[in-house]
């Protein structure tokens, strides 16, 4: 763990106070985002990717509950700060891609307003702020940003619309930008020009990206590290290279042969996971991974695994690795 | 292989302004045209995948076929009969035999009522008091691999791709002869993804039921279709056999979509085309070949006439628009004669 870390997650753990109980919705989650690097979450619905982020953000709802851990930003806890501390962060140094770029925006101001808005920060006369707003929907391919700055958010396509949210969330220069799905919504060739903006972008302005997804594809094209989580637990996390060409959790493994982008050739049945994600309501006991790992062994389902280092950043919790090190050892 | 579904000529038409605003804006044609001059048969026990970009006019094609969207010309035959046209008294005896699954797995299913009600409801629209409901549920829910408990269950407490089974088992309701599933796993994660396809391949080998699957994602149509056709600005530009068109694009945006896939390897080398700029307003469509906007191959001829539907010299299957095909996925050369067309449509 390098001091040099943007941002650290240390054992973070969150809970939703719900009518029928507590859902730990987070639990033991550690992380590390490096200075201008591009993180890259994955995971299933429910997994918890998203909740981490909002988290983060501290933007959480009120049945939301930090209960151990902490987030270090630049050296400073996040969960410590002052409410009014942490909020003067969010569009300066911290700022969020949010997955839908229909409902990201506000419907009855102009663009215009809104990015000069976000500018807030800055001490700038309202005209230089307005020319940096142009210059970065340039940028980031609006055409004729000069005149179409004046429109509203339903002027404008989907594709483009994310592309505003893109040019908004960096004009500030943030330290961390944080992306939550944002290409969930957009079809697959408007994916892959906003995954290249994304990453065009990122190199220019040297900011660390924290992505978001559950599509494999768009994690191994953008993200120089990897976090897999499942039911609220970072099961494994490595370079991106690691984790594609050398899984060792068997959930990754599982999560990578279901890919249908994998597939090559033609066929009727797809590979899939058997089983549920686990509720998270309650306390659970063993590897949470368990009831549906084909290679379980006994103690998965009572004792909790550790986590092992298998390479210099490569990482896994899951009982299995334990077993390899003994044998070698 | 008789054909089940004829499709030929659709065309669909939205209004785009009442008519005094029309008149005040002297606008002399109100309407844009969603889906146009689009032909396709559907064989049974046939799979046929529909893809395109949002706004290509798939979804408005399966509403039209449902009876949902009424078209302004244009002729649907289910068995040879034709289905435009038809009162909802006359269209019910056919919407027994298709029946349609609606985009959003949980959305498509009503809040109040329970899975049982959910199942049963098909049985009471089209008068079927005799059937035994208990019993028909039970089948039903087995038959989509969910537990048969399940019955007592409201929408709201199942997963999204428990909703998807139910959606699929209501569906099967009435042993139709034809489903048509709008995007059946958009919002679900891979691993339930594979679960609700493999069950599609299931229930098509044991049921020999024609399926029409509309979506945006190639790697959905690759493995459950038998042929596929593509979408742009409402009309098809490719028809064909799902390997064939998968081997060998010969339209560039096909190409370009089945290169927009991602691959979930880091060091894949790939050799993207991309396609710039956004799909052009259905108002205001391009002249000429619609494409040629964001085609990288587009010549001069291309931006003025309209390309003929060609079909492939060695697969009369397989057919396409475009004035530049491409030959074995590469470039097409400058020196090349345009297509000489065969003048049929698809």
């Amino acid at each position: 763990m390098s001091t040099l870390s943007l941002l650290e997650i240390r054992g973070l753990d969150l809970d939703f106070g719900t009518p029928s109980g507590r859902v730990h919705a987070l639990r033991n989650v550690s992380l590390d985002v490096p200075a201008a690097q591009v993180v890259g979450i994955v995971g299933e619905s429910g997994s918890g990717k998203s909740t981490l982020a909002y988290t983060v953000m501290g933007l959480l709802p009120e049945n939301a509950q930090v209960t151990a851990g902490a987030i270090v930003f630049e050296g400073r806890n996040l969960l410590d700060m002052p409410a009014s501390v942490r909020q003067s962060l969010l569009g300066d140094r911290l700022s969020m891609i949010f997955q839908d770029p229909m409902t990201a925006l506000n419907p009855v101001r102009s663009i215009e307003s809104q990015m000069i808005d976000i500018q807030h920060h800055e001490r700038r006369s309202r005209s230089e702020k307005r020319a940096a707003a142009i210059a970065m929907l340039r940028r980031v391919g609006i055409p004729d940003p000069d005149s179409r700055i004046g429109g509203f958010p339903h002027q404008f396509s989907g594709g483009m619309r994310q592309r505003i949210c893109i040019a908004m969330a960096l004009l500030v220069k943030p330290a961390l930008l944080i992306a939550d799905e944002p290409t969930t919504a957009l079809d697959a060739t408007l994916e892959v020009q906003i995954i290249h903006l994304l990453k065009d972008l990122q190199k220019e302005i040297g900011c660390a990206v924290l992505f978001v997804s559950h599509h494999l594809g768009a994690v191994a094209e953008l993200c120089d590290r990897v976090a897999v989580m499942y039911a609220g637990e970072v099961v494994e996390q490595g370079t991106v290279r690691d984790i594609f060409h050398n899984p060792r959790h068997p959930y990754t493994r599982a999560l990578l042969k279901c890919d249908p982008g994998r597939i090559r050739k033609s066929t009727r049945n797809l590979p899939t996971i058997p089983g549920e994600v686990p509720s998270l309501l309650g306390v659970k006991q063993g590897c949470i991974f368990s009831q549906r790992c084909p290679s379980a062994l006994d103690r998965c389902s009572q004792q909790s695994p550790a986590e092992y280092r298998i390479g210099l950043e490569h990482r896994a919790r899951c009982h299995l690795l334990g077993e390899e090190q003994k044998v070698s050892a | 292989m008789s054909s089940l579904l004829r499709v030929q000529d659709l065309c669909v038409r939205f209004r785009t302004m009442g008519p005094l605003k029309a008149l005040a804006a002297g606008t002399k044609h109100p309407f844009v045209d969603a889906v146009s001059g689009v032909s396709f048969e559907i064989r049974k026990g046939e799979t046929l995948g529909l893809v395109g970009e949002s706004g290509s006019g798939k979804s408005t094609v399966a509403r039209a076929i449902m009876g949902l969207r009424p078209p302004v010309s244009g002729s649907i035959r289910f068995e040879g009969e034709e289905i435009t046209g038809l009162s909802a008294a006359e269209r019910k005896p056919y919407l027994r035999r298709m029946t349609m699954m609606f985009q959003d797995p949980i959305g498509s299913l009503s809040p109040r009522l329970t899975v049982r009600s959910l199942l049963s409801e098909p049985f009471r629209i089209h008068g079927l008091r005799d059937r035994d409901v208990g019993a028909e549920t039970e089948r039903l829910l087995r038959m989509v691999g969910l537990p048969t408990d399940f019955a007592r269950r409201y929408p709201h407490q199942l997963s999204g791709g428990q909703a998807r089974r139910v959606g699929v088992a209501r569906a099967l309701a009435l042993n139709p002869d034809l489903i048509i599933a709008d995007e059946p796993t958009a919002g679900l994660d891979v691993s339930v993804q594979g679960e609700v396809l493999n069950l599609f391949a299931r229930l098509q080998d044991e049921l020999g039921i024609a399926i029409l699957i509309i979506t945006h994602n190639l790697n959905v149509v690759r493995h459950i279709t038998d042929r596929m056709a593509i979408m742009y600005l409402g009309r098809f530009v490719e028809v064909g056999p799902t390997e064939r068109i998968f081997d060998q694009p010969r339209h560039p945006y096909t190409q370009a979509l089945l290169s927009a896939n991602t691959e979930p390897d880091p060091d894949a080398v790939l050799n993207r085309i991309e396609i710039t700029g956004e799909v052009p307003s259905l108002i205001r469509r391009p002249s000429g070949c619609e494409f040629h906007t964001r085609c990288r191959y587009a010549h001069d001829i291309c931006s003025r006439v309209f390309p003929e539907c060609s079909a492939s010299r060695d697969d009369a299957k397989h057919r396409f628009k475009c004035h530049f095909p491409l030959e074995g996925g590469t470039a097409p050369s400058l020196q090349q004669q345009p297509q000489v067309p065969i003048g049929t449509r698809f």
